[in-house]
């Protein structure tokens, strides 16, 4: 479920989710940061979760790892 | 001569003697220039036998207690109205830093104050009156007026007027405004609030008639209107957005104006094009500032643009400071109507002036090629994200070409990687989503200025004067948000 939310989200800013799920979908200059945090505040409307944003920096924001945080809520 | 207030008063009043001059709609009780006029002479006298000189008025004064304001200037007094809706600490540390000795005049007191017996007519209107003690003034370093600019924007600064400064703002306002003695204007606006002051002036000075209609509220509004006939007023543009869908569903409400004039926060262009297919009336928007008076004005045309708050007037000049590349910066006002100076503050005062003379408004916008001044926020409500400059005036004017949407605060939230994330607190009805906000959003706004957060609400804190209280609001969904930055 949480990997269709996410899935929908970049359907929703009209851009392709990579193939490698666990490239970082910044780090790859896949997305900008403005379409990432839009990417993300999709996901939490989607999922009607508020993502602790300044963690989730911290590290590489890859689809694992997005479906993992969402997983963990 | 300083009294030239007074005089003018004198005249209108003796020519429209039997006239109401302020109506309360509250009690419907009405007062005539005649009694106005005898009211603010015995209340003249006996300030005149005091040595203080200045008064404060914490409160909204009453109908009985309104013509002491002409008193203090036919006593050449100084008259300070402050809102009574601050916590007494607050009040008294702002009364604290005014030169004394001062008549403090209020409905319940204040602690740790000598309390004083005014003469007779004083007396009747039943206020405490208090005495703060202070280095003895001349009468020659007292301004007529004191208005305390509103916390929306910071420390509030004690704005000085003199009787001639505020004579010739006030005929500044009739003249644009084409105000004669068959005005009835609406005030819904609080004295200590320049915008109460305005609608106060323009009525006396004119010979019109003034309805008096504080607390604002949507019906007391739309009561004093039709009961009352009004013709003029001059909302602050949350009053209007609050009326905004009763008088879209019933445009015959407004049918008695003559002239509307929104002011204190610019509208945004989709609204002011609703209300302008919405009646027949004349529809201005004025830019300007407690201290400059009005800067620009702009009398908008069905079918015609509504995002530029028009031209500088007559005997004023703008212009927009700094070197950005997108031409945006300060704006800067000289005008012929600027107040004069902050009382006690001389210092700060300097400071808000350019060397040559030009007040530095705290306000951000640019002119377009024809010099019609944009407005794009606060300077201290502009933040950086990524790295970018971001307007919350511009994202507020996006959003609310939303139908939906009742009213919007765009403000940034202080983040470690970003600087800060766009953040955009609205009031919206119900069938409008939070995924149609951020997807319109992203097809009218450039991507740094996208919303990355959002928060919907039920209502907007309000000051006083009716302007969204922003740094309350932003400062309570900050502290309930759930970031971590």
């Amino acid at each position: 479920m949480n990997d269709q939310i996410i899935r929908n989200a970049f359907i929703s800013l009209n851009l392709n989710p990579p193939s490698d799920d666990q490239v970082c979908i910044y780090k790859s200059g896949l997305i900008d940061s403005a379409e990432l945090m839009q990417l993300l505040l999709e996901v939490e409307m989607e999922s009607g979760k508020r993502l602790d944003l300044a963690a989730l920096m911290e590290g590489d924001i890859s689809l694992i790892r997005l479906q993992e945080i969402l997983d963990k809520f | 001569m300083t009294d030239a207030i007074w005089v003018r008063f004198q005249k209108i009043a003796q020519h429209n003697a039997d006239k109401v001059a302020i109506i309360d709609p509250a009690s419907n009780k009405k007062v005539t220039y005649k009694e106005l006029e005898i009211s603010a002479k015995n209340f003249a006298d006996c300030l005149a036998r005091r040595s203080e000189g200045a008064l404060i008025f914490i409160g909204e004064p009453s109908l009985e207690a309104l013509p002491i304001l002409l008193a203090c200037a036919a006593a050449n007094w100084c008259f300070v109205p402050l809102s009574d809706r601050e916590p007494q600490d607050r009040l008294l540390r702002t009364v604290s830093q005014l030169p004394g000795p001062l008549i403090l005049v209020s409905s319940g007191g204040f602690p740790d104050l000598e309390i004083i017996n005014p003469e007779l007519p004083l007396r009747k209107l039943e206020l405490c009156w208090q005495i703060i003690t202070g280095k003895e003034k001349s009468a020659s370093e007292l301004p007529f007026l004191v208005t305390h600019s509103s916390g929306s924007t910071g420390r509030p600064k004690a704005i000085a007027f003199s009787q001639k400064t505020k004579l010739h703002r006030t005929l500044q306002s009739i003249e644009l405004f084409s105000v004669t003695e068959t005005d009835i204007i609406l005030s819904p606006t609080p004295l200590h609030h320049s915008l109460g002051q305005r609608h106060f002036f323009i009525a006396m000075m004119t010979g019109a008639t003034l309805v008096k209609a504080y607390p604002f509220s949507q019906e007391t509004w739309i009561k004093a209107v039709t009961n009352y006939k009004v013709t003029f007023a001059i909302p602050v543009s949350t009053h209007l957005k609050i009326l905004q869908s009763t008088i879209l569903k019933n445009p015959a409400i407004l049918k008695s104006f003559r002239c509307i004039v929104t002011s204190s926060a610019p509208a945004e262009p989709e609204f002011k094009r609703a209300i302008l297919d919405s009646a027949e009336f004349e529809f201005w928007e004025i830019y300007g500032m407690s201290e400059t008076a009005c800067a620009t004005s702009v009398r908008y045309e069905k079918g015609h643009p509504t995002d530029s708050l028009g031209l500088a007037i007559q005997g004023t000049k703008i212009r927009i400071s700094g070197d950005n590349p997108d031409n945006s910066g300060e704006i800067e006002v000289l005008s012929d109507c600027i107040c004069d100076g902050y009382w006690g503050d001389p210092e700060t005062w300097s400071n808000a002036l350019t060397q040559d003379g030009y007040f530095r408004s705290g306000d951000l916008g640019r002119l377009d090629e024809k010099g019609h001044l944009i407005y794009l926020g606060r300077r201290d409500e502009s933040f950086t994200s990524a790295g970018l400059s971001v307007f919350p005036a511009e994202i507020e004017g996006i959003i609310a070409e939303l139908k939906e949407i009742i009213d919007c605060v765009a403000f940034g939230i202080p983040d470690n990687i970003f600087g800060n994330l766009v953040s955009l607190a609205f009031i919206a009805r119900k069938d409008l989503r939070d995924q149609d906000v951020i997807k319109y959003a992203r097809t009218k706004l450039p991507k740094h200025m996208w919303p990355v957060r959002l928060f919907r609400c039920e209502e907007f804190p309000l000051l006083s004067s009716g302007k969204v209280d922003r740094r309350g609001l932003v400062e309570n969904l900050i502290k309930n948000s759930e970031i971590k930055s």
